[in-house]
């Protein structure tokens, strides 16, 4: 009698060998840039203008990377290199980033448990917030930002963020917030906690896995934004993207890739940098409403 | 310490009705479950209670003061929640003593009261872990710790073993009345489990559709029930329920059973309701599964009882008493025997209804005759 044979380990290996080549050529495909962009930045431009663009480096130079950062001239500034726009989006992003995510918490917070009548509204109409065309937006809120007298100033471009960011951590928050029990604050309130007490001793501690969720979405939103950065500054409050934009477009002459690499990377930086800080955070926290465990 | 006066609260959320005027009264330092099925008002009653949902009409005092519309903190009420509510995010010690520092208790005294409690429910050794560290026993037990701390005039339960296992509950059940002995603290127990109800209550409000049935000591409850819906709700396997037709023998009035085709006269106590403007007609007979036993001799000889010949077509052991299933005018009818007596199913046995506790209900109204 013979025996038949079943054995799915072949089968098995290569599938896996099939999917990690796909996964790899993917890889490839999304890193090259980056890759590109990293090694052109340490090029020089007499290397750059006789070789490929595509080409490992003969020699390696910081000079482009000073250069974008403080020695290039931008527009007709005064002060030289990307810096000051740098310092700009840093001076802007920071306060932005912290008071929205604190508003959106807030909110999140009221409309999870402290809920009045009209609250699923009041979130229905705030929701709409985030699917808001900005263009339709600029003249309305240049008008807003005159009465104020914030136009072109970094006071001007924080409030403009904050409002518009309010509408993406409420969701966050409130999404968040509802898987909560709600028998904690009950709890809480029972043990004589009024309504700060709640959201500062039992609610926030609860909460970093959304808040880092919040910081992420908001800083990247907010220093990568061109569109406000570009309509609501003056020259002495624009962001870096603003600037980078500058930096490439008026140039004249030669094109210098090598500075205009370095300078891209300067302003991508920062993301890059809370991404890695906080990346793990970011998946966790956004699966966390989803899965409950 | 205080009591607590009830007096017709109503609760509606929009147009749905959930209280339909209650009226508890509660006497210091008594143990009241509210008991009954899923969405009869129990819960939101207790809540009501606590001052988390505000009433719709009515008044809720505790002992002289008229706390309807007071804040939860000012009403010195504790609450032991089903999902027990810890703080995630503070170990135990601080659970414990959260409540009292935010009533600015010295840090000495929270620290003394937090130990006592901690050595009252066994906690000592967790004090310094996170809730997610605790299995749901110990979860329970600093549940109640953290209420316990707080000495409150007034304890309230919202069916706090539902989510233990079997055993844990069972044990619990025994500390929670302990503590109750101990304390001497108004307590008031929300739960869906009648044998909860029946063990560690000194009163016991059936609810139903916003309603209290009956409001009475277990054995009230359990041997008097108010209407059909309370005599069913209550006991484990529940009453028998017959319709049957109600004769009379000069001042002595009887029901009639019928089973294998005979037919058989039950004669039925006076002190256990008036039959009298029911002659020919029919009624609801409620027999209680002890009631109908195997043939003890004891038994036998009361002025209440009858031996009547049934078929067995379901048995079902239970250990110390095995359940019988027989058919009576056609309906389902459960027996309770003792073990070595019972037959297989399919023969027939000879079973003693007793009658000394049967109770009568209208056909329309459903409530006790």
């Amino acid at each position: 009698m013979s025996i038949k044979v079943q054995d799915s380990r072949y089968k098995d290996i290569t599938a896996r060998a099939v999917l990690y080549a796909v996964l790899v050529i993917a890889a490839i495909y999304y890193l090259a840039p980056l890759f590109l962009m990293i090694v052109t930045s340490f090029r020089s431009m007499d290397e750059i203008r006789v070789g490929q663009l595509i080409e490992w480096p003969k020699s390696f130079s910081l000079a482009a990377w000073s250069e974008a950062w403080n020695q290039v001239q931008i527009g007709a500034r005064e002060e030289l290199g990307l810096k000051p726009y740098f310092m700009n989006s840093i001076q802007m992003v920071i306060p932005s980033v912290a008071i929205s995510t604190l508003l959106g918490a807030l909110n999140g917070y009221v409309l999870s448990f402290w809920k009045f009548r009209g609250s699923g509204l009041f979130f229905a109409l705030l929701l709409a917030g985030c699917f808001l065309p900005f263009q339709a937006i600029l003249l309305p809120h240049s008008i807003v930002l005159g009465k104020l007298q914030l136009t072109g100033t970094i006071s001007g471009l924080v409030l403009t963020h904050v409002i518009y960011g309010v509408a993406f951590t409420t969701l966050f928050f409130r999404n968040y917030y509802i898987n909560l029990p709600g028998e904690l604050i009950k709890a809480a309130k029972l043990d004589g906690a009024g309504f700060w007490m709640i959201f500062y001793r039992i609610i926030l501690p609860l909460s970093t896995p959304i808040i880092v969720v919040s910081v992420i979405w908001q800083f990247t939103q907010i220093w990568n934004d061109f569109l406000f950065g570009v309509v609501f500054s003056d020259p002495d409050s624009q962001p870096v993207t603003v600037g980078l934009n500058n930096m490439v477009n008026s140039t004249t002459g030669e094109k210098r890739y090598n500075v205009d690499m370095a300078g891209a990377i300067i302003a991508a930086l920062p993301t890059v940098f809370v991404y890695v800080v906080a990346g793990k955070y970011f998946v966790r926290g956004l699966t966390a409403g989803s899965v409950k465990g | 310490m205080a009591g607590l006066l009830i007096d017709n609260v109503e609760k509606s959320f929009g147009q749905t009705h959930i209280l339909k005027g209650i009226d508890l009264e509660i006497p210091d330092g008594e143990f009241v479950i509210l008991v009954g099925p899923s969405g009869c008002g129990k819960s939101t009653l207790l809540n009501c209670i606590a001052g988390l949902e505000e009433v719709t009409s009515g008044r809720i005092l505790m002992g002289e003061t008229d706390m309807t519309y007071a804040a939860p903190k000012d009403r010195d009420i504790a609450m032991v929640f089903q999902s027990y509510a810890l703080y995630p995010n503070m170990n135990v010690r601080k659970n414990i003593a959260f409540g009292l520092e935010i009533r600015k208790m010295p840090k000495a005294e929270i620290a003394e009261i937090v130990d006592n409690v901690a050595k009252l429910l066994q906690i000592e050794n967790l004090l310094d872990r996170k809730p997610s560290q605790l299995s749901g026993g110990q979860r329970q037990r600093v549940a109640m710790g953290r209420s316990l701390a707080r000495q409150p005039e007034v304890f309230l339960f919202d069916e706090p073993l539902s989510n233990l296992d079997a055993k844990l509950r069972v044990e619990m059940r025994t500390e929670i009345k302990k503590l109750h002995q101990r304390l001497g603290t108004t307590i008031v127990y929300v739960t869906h489990d009648q044998i909860e109800a029946m063990t560690l209550a000194d009163r016991i409000a059936v609810m139903k559709g916003g309603n209290v049935q009956q409001f009475g000591t277990p054995q009230q409850v359990y041997d008097n029930p108010a209407n059909m819906f309370v005599a069913g709700f209550m006991g484990s396997p529940s009453m028998n329920f017959l319709r049957v037709e109600v004769g009379q023998t000069e001042n002595d009035y009887h029901v009639l059973i019928a089973a294998e085709g005979h037919t058989y006269k039950l004669p039925c106590p006076p002190e256990q309701g008036d039959l009298s403007s029911y002659v020919g007609k029919e009624v609801i007979l409620g027999l209680r599964p002890e009631q109908l036993t195997h043939v003890m001799p004891h038994v036998e000889e009361g002025p209440y009882v009858v031996k009547v010949p049934v078929k067995i077509e379901v048995t079902e052991p239970t250990g110390a008493d095995t359940l019988i299933l027989t058919r009576i005018n056609d309906e389902e009818c459960e027996c309770r025997v003792h073990p070595t007596e019972a037959g297989q199913p399919g023969e027939m046995m000879d079973i003693l209804f007793n009658m000394d506790k049967a109770v009568f209900f209208d056909i329309e109204t459903e409530d006790r005759i």
